[in-house]
């Protein structure tokens, strides 16, 4: 009986998850779509970029590459999501800060369909990306909207510093930024980070 | 072997999938609320018919009156084709969904008869995905009523929102911004028909 007593108590003292978040439903799959991309750095640099260069390059790149980036990602997504293999993804998304950081860095002003061209080709990588874990994700549909709001927005944060270029200071400032991701980008490639 | 004949026929003779299970026991009130919200609860339907509100407010400030009969229309031929719908009738809301959107990214002088005709093919599939598998009849008018009023309003908001801040404001970062939100429903919808073949 002591015995029984003892085991009982036990039991209830033994500490369960909480769970009171689980993550699962609407509300876990489109936060943890919206921060896979978030919480990447390998990620952030490159959208941020897309949105940098675009600024760069004016109308209509502006808005144009924003619009190319999340449409080609979805299609890298669906191959990811399919299963169809993409060679060297995460070789493509460091070389993808690099790349893209270097033309913000010279302020590259590329013709419009070869800025499209080069974002579309990386857009594939970053998509196979999320879209490998879009059918584990809780609720793959919120997961799909919180990634591609959170890539959109990024591009916005990237657009919205791009509007520096304006000013010779500010263009400035807008080439460090570049620097800044091209070194992050090729510290990723190298595998320092 | 009649009886035998009679067993194979009836077990191959699909039985209704009933995806959205209305609760007929509910008050008219209830009935017509629970029908409503069907669009709300299914990704499928939103992403059937918010493009379309989006492309129609892109494509002109009156877009939704233009071709809102085409809507009911499609939404009344979807009701009453639910039977025929089968598992793949969300995979065809996404698809039209995708479409649509596109149409809105693209942002050209689009005719008339392609909205109108774009308008009936996102009522049809919008009909038959949110009363998939309940033939005409069986259910109360009130669900009808219900889910008519819900996809029409699905389609009327994003609609409003996008033609009248169009109205309020007509720079043309307006616009491109629009078209961005409906590029990003395109990315979605894209992601998401994808999960069949998953």
């Amino acid at each position: 009986m002591t015995r029984l007593l003892l085991l009982a108590t036990l039991a209830l003292l033994a500490a369960t998850a909480a769970q009171a978040h689980t993550g699962e439903g609407i509300g876990g799959g489109f936060l943890s779509g919206f921060t896979h991309p978030l919480f990447g750095w390998d990620h952030v640099i490159a959208m941020v970029a897309v949105g940098l260069w675009g600024a760069f390059l004016g109308a209509p790149a502006i808005w144009l590459l924003p619009i190319v980036f999340p449409l080609v990602m979805a299609f890298g997504g669906a191959l990811g999501v399919a299963g169809v293999s993409v060679p060297m993804v995460e070789t493509g998304i460091a070389a993808s800060g690099l790349v893209l950081g270097l033309m913000v860095a010279f302020g590259v002003r590329a013709p419009l369909w070869i800025a499209a061209v080069l974002v579309g080709v990386f857009a594939v990588f970053h998509g196979h990306a999320h879209g490998t874990e879009l059918p584990t994700a809780a609720n793959p549909y919120a997961y799909a909207a919180g990634f591609v709001v959170a890539t959109g927005l990024l591009h916005l944060a990237g657009i919205a510093f791009g509007t520096l270029t304006q000013t010779q200071t500010g263009s400035w400032a807008v080439r460090a930024a570049g620097v800044v991701i091209a070194a992050l980008g090729a510290a990723f490639l190298t595998g320092v980070a | 072997m009649r009886r035998a004949a009679a067993v194979a026929f009836a077990a191959a003779v699909p039985s209704p999938a009933a995806a959205h299970v209305f609760d007929p026991g509910a008050d008219p009130w209830g009935q017509i609320l629970s029908a409503a919200l069907v669009p709300a609860s299914d990704p499928a339907l939103l992403l059937a018919l918010l493009p379309l509100g989006v492309t129609l407010g892109i494509w002109r400030t009156d877009g939704l009156p233009r071709v809102w009969p085409a809507l009911a229309a499609g939404l009344a031929a979807g009701a009453a084709a639910a039977p025929l719908a089968g598992l793949s009738i969300a995979f065809a809301a996404i698809l039209t969904g995708l479409a649509t959107a596109l149409l809105g990214v693209a942002a050209l002088a689009w005719p008339v008869w392609l909205l109108a005709t774009v308008a009936a093919v996102t009522g049809l599939v919008a009909g038959m995905t949110a009363l998939e598998g309940h033939a005409p009849g069986t259910l109360p008018a009130t669900i009808y009523l219900g889910m008519l009023m819900g996809a029409l309003v699905t389609v009327a908001a994003p609609f409003v929102l996008v033609s009248a801040t169009r109205d309020l404001v007509s720079a043309p970062w307006l616009t491109i911004g629009w078209r961005v939100a409906a590029s990003w429903l395109a990315a979605i919808a894209l992601m998401l028909a994808a999960l069949r073949f998953a």
